[in-house]
């Protein structure tokens, strides 16, 4: 019951600054903004063309599988040599993601955008001796079928198509030089999840042609942005409110009442702490709940797994409500709360940030080594190499015994992410390859909060008010 | 058993001693009063004897435990001087997150609230901000909030602060019902005229040392000093009066007799009454808890004759009482 008495009167506080208010006001904006979306599946064309290269840029299915894996994303391999020609519906209703179809591929000898290994298919330049007519070796088919296969070997692992074959296709001697592939593909349960989707403003009264992408890709770059936003907005609003919560408790006069009542003092801090994060809790369970609710209903795709966020922004809060904590104790001043946990909260990002950056730079270095050595290039020299250096084992030290606020940020990411990709979190290992460890993250993080929360506990036992 | 008792009780805060070895000891239906300059050490008192403070020496009891407990803390009401609740509270809601935090039950609370408030007079704005109340508002809102989980003991500092002379009356009208219900109440206050109105006994305190203790009327009382008044036209005989030992003074209608040590006022009585006298009037004169106070504080030597002069209050006794108190003495 006395916990439940200062929760409420922690809201009431809240309540009564119209920061709590405005915080709600704020969320149920940002719900109706995402009710009114729409998402409209495209054509079969245009989900299968994903699969491909285009002029400008690597697969779009590519890069929507490996978004969270950087190294990937830079060294691309040489994508530049298939395209699609046709897709046919061979069962099922057209447009379907269930049904199958079969989609004509061409292969070209022609280099278009990409860097990194050999092409899959040499170029006719480099085999040409001068001033002879290139060299045209013959071309192995059904090694070209294995490479078209393997534009389809991310999105097959993960069950969102099923390839059920590929054929080369036999041209008569008018189109000699002219190399087609018959690829069979089947939808699965999981195939509208890739699916090209467009995005409307107003329940699809006004789409937007120029935003399309694979259903997941689009629902998580929404949500995403909603949420980094909106998270953002709610944790900062949420340090200046509940920035108020202990220097008001310990105003003389206020806290002389508070210290009268049958409550120990550490209980009446932990409460207090507690009925801040409750606080924060609830506000943004109804932030994340209402979108996630509205982008359900209007996409079809629930991503349940996303609701965890309610727990880790919560969590992500408590590290920062803890230094809040301490700071008010020990000096109960609001201005000086707010400013000390902003600037604990932007240093813990900042490491979080360098050592992400640092954790890329080796995972490049390592993707680099592979590609030289598939290359048949020398090995980088060590002092060329970053992996090693002191300046990044430093920031690994300091990162390793820091709160780690950023991790929480990358978590959520990669929750939303594999929640919206897969439907399962089971799957967050795929598409990460950080050497994060969220339970190491949750436990340095949680350790500070209780050294804080700790430490404030203690003054104010020890305190004459 | 007393209901609070401190012996030799110290607290320091670093370099200032604020309380320099109190003992008192208040009994169960007490009023009991804590007079004493900013700063003597009045607060701290009764902030060691509910926790608020920590850190002190000597020995302190509240209830029969030792002082400040988190058990013995539902058994008493506070209401601290410079008090400031959560302006974002109705009078209402302030009462009832108080109640939940001392364990009283929903349907106690729903139920004492506004009987309360009633009580001190501010039921019809009780759904109201307390940003919204006048000082005295806020006072007696204070006042409720240290009686709504019915106390054994109230610490009450300053209470009447600010409030109106009707207020004030209202809230002295509420503690001497409580006293009557054995509850003991412990106050500080500045408003002298207050405390001996209400208080049963007082204790000086000055930096941080009891000087005086005891109850109001012994403690006000200017032993050895009378008041004489006879019948209309009849005229106390002074100079014989001086003749006979003791130190006669005609003020006004009246005469101040002034006793020596060993000297008793009888031996004036029964000399008017030879000399055929009738006596209407005889009462030992007494200061107010404010000279008194004062006089306590002041220095002896420099200000003893203007205190003199503010002397005022006289209460009429019965010359039986003033026997029974001398015999006792």
């Amino acid at each position: 019951m006395k916990y439940f008495a200062i929760l409420k009167d922690s809201m009431r506080e809240a309540r009564d600054s119209w920061i709590l208010i405005g915080l709600f006001a704020l969320s149920t904006l940002v719900i109706i903004f995402v009710a009114q979306l729409s998402f409209k599946p495209l054509s079969a064309e245009k989900t299968m063309g994903y699969f491909f290269p285009s002029d400008f840029q690597g697969p779009v299915i590519f890069q929507t599988l490996n978004n969270h894996k950087p190294e990937k994303m830079m060294v691309m391999r040489g994508w530049g040599n298939f395209r699609l020609n046709k897709v046919e519906l061979i069962r099922g209703d057209a447009d379907s993601p269930l049904s199958d179809y079969a989609l004509t591929v061409s292969a070209s000898d022609q280099r278009r955008f990409g860097f990194g290994p050999e092409p899959m298919i040499a170029h006719d330049e480099e085999k040409k001796g001068p001033g002879q007519e290139p060299k045209r070796p013959p071309v192995d088919r059904k090694a070209e079928a294995g490479e078209i296969r393997k534009l389809f070997e991310d999105a097959e692992n993960l069950n969102f198509i099923k390839v059920g074959g590929i054929e080369p296709i036999a041209h008569g001697e008018d189109h000699k030089g002219l190399r087609e592939y018959r690829v069979v593909v089947q939808g699965t349960p999981n195939t509208h999840r890739i699916w090209a989707t467009e995005l409307g403003l107003v329940f699809g009264l006004f789409p937007i042609e120029f935003i399309s992408a694979p259903l997941a890709a689009l629902m998580y770059n929404l949500a995403t942005l909603v949420i980094k936003v909106g998270s953002w907005a709610a944790v900062l609003l949420g340090v200046v409110i509940t920035a108020f919560f202990i220097p008001n408790m310990l105003r003389k006069g206020t806290i002389d009442l508070l210290l009268v009542k049958p409550i120990s003092r550490s209980l009446l801090l932990s409460y207090k702490y507690l009925g801040g994060l409750t606080f924060i809790f609830l506000s943004t369970a109804y932030a994340i709940a209402g979108i996630w609710f509205v982008l359900g209903i209007r996409s079809g795709l629930w991503a349940t797994g996303t609701l965890l966020l309610i727990l880790t922004i919560t969590f992500f809060f408590a590290i920062l409500y803890a230094i809040s904590t301490f700071v008010g104790v020990m000096t109960r001043s609001v201005v000086t709360s707010i400013l000390l946990t902003v600037a604990a909260w932007i240093a813990f990002s900042s490491i979080g940030l360098t050592y992400t950056f640092v954790d890329m730079i080796e995972r490049m270095e390592k993707e680099d080594d592979k590609m030289r050595q598939m290359m048949g290039q020398a090995e980088r020299p060590q002092e060329k190499r970053w992996a090693g250096h002191w300046v990044l084992t430093a920031v690994r030290v300091i990162h390793a015994i820091s709160p780690r606020t950023e991790d929480l940020n990358q978590l959520n990411d990669l929750i939303v992410y594999t929640d919206f990709m897969t439907g399962n979190l089971g799957d967050m290992n795929t598409f990460d390859n950080s050497k994060s460890v969220w339970w190491e993250s949750l436990l340095v993080s949680a350790i500070w909060i209780g050294i804080f929360v700790g430490l404030a506990s203690l003054w104010f036992y020890f305190k004459d008010y | 058993m007393p209901v609070l008792e401190t012996t030799d009780l110290r607290k320091r805060y670093g370099r200032i001693e604020a309380l320099g070895g109190v003992t008192l000891s208040v009994k169960e239906g007490e009023i009991y009063g804590l007079l004493g300059q900013n700063g003597a050490g009045k607060t701290t008192l009764i902030k060691v004897m509910l926790g608020i403070t920590g850190g002190w020496e000597g020995d302190a009891f509240l209830l029969g435990e030792v002082a400040g407990t988190a058990h013995v803390r539902s058994r008493v009401g506070y209401l601290p001087e410079d008090h400031h609740f959560p302006d974002y509270h109705t009078g209402y809601s302030l009462l009832d997150f108080y109640g939940q935090l001392l364990g009283v039950s929903s349907a106690t609370r729903a139920k004492r609230i506004p009987d309360m408030l009633e009580q001190v007079g501010i039921a019809d704005r009780m759904h109201y901000k307390i940003r919204t109340y006048s000082k005295g508002m806020k006072q007696r809102v204070g006042i409720a909030q240290a009686l709504m989980h019915r106390p054994e003991v109230i610490f009450l500092d300053e209470p009447t602060d600010g409030v109106d002379p009707v207020g004030r009356r209202d809230i002295r009208e509420t503690l001497l019902e409580l006293k009557k219900h054995g509850v003991t109440i412990f106050i500080n206050s500045h408003l002298l005229g207050e405390v001996e109105l209400i208080c049963d006994r007082v204790a000086i305190l000055r930096k941080g040392k009891m000087i005086r203790e005891g109850d109001v009327a012994t403690l006000t009382r200017q032993k050895g000093r009378f008041l004489i008044g006879l019948a209309p036209g009849q005229v106390l005989p002074v100079a014989e009066i001086r003749n006979l030992g003791y130190d006669a003074t005609p003020l006004e209608d009246r005469w101040e007799v002034h006793l020596l040590d060993g000297q008793n006022i009888d031996a004036v009585v029964d000399y008017i009454r030879n000399k055929g006298l009738n006596l209407r009037h005889l009462v030992e004169k007494r200061q107010s808890l404010e000279d008194l106070f004062l006089e306590t504080h002041e220095d002896q030597s420099t200000r003893r004759d203007k205190k003199r002069d503010r002397r005022d209050t006289v209460e009429p006794i019965t010359a039986v009482e003033v026997h029974e108190e001398d015999r006792r003495s």
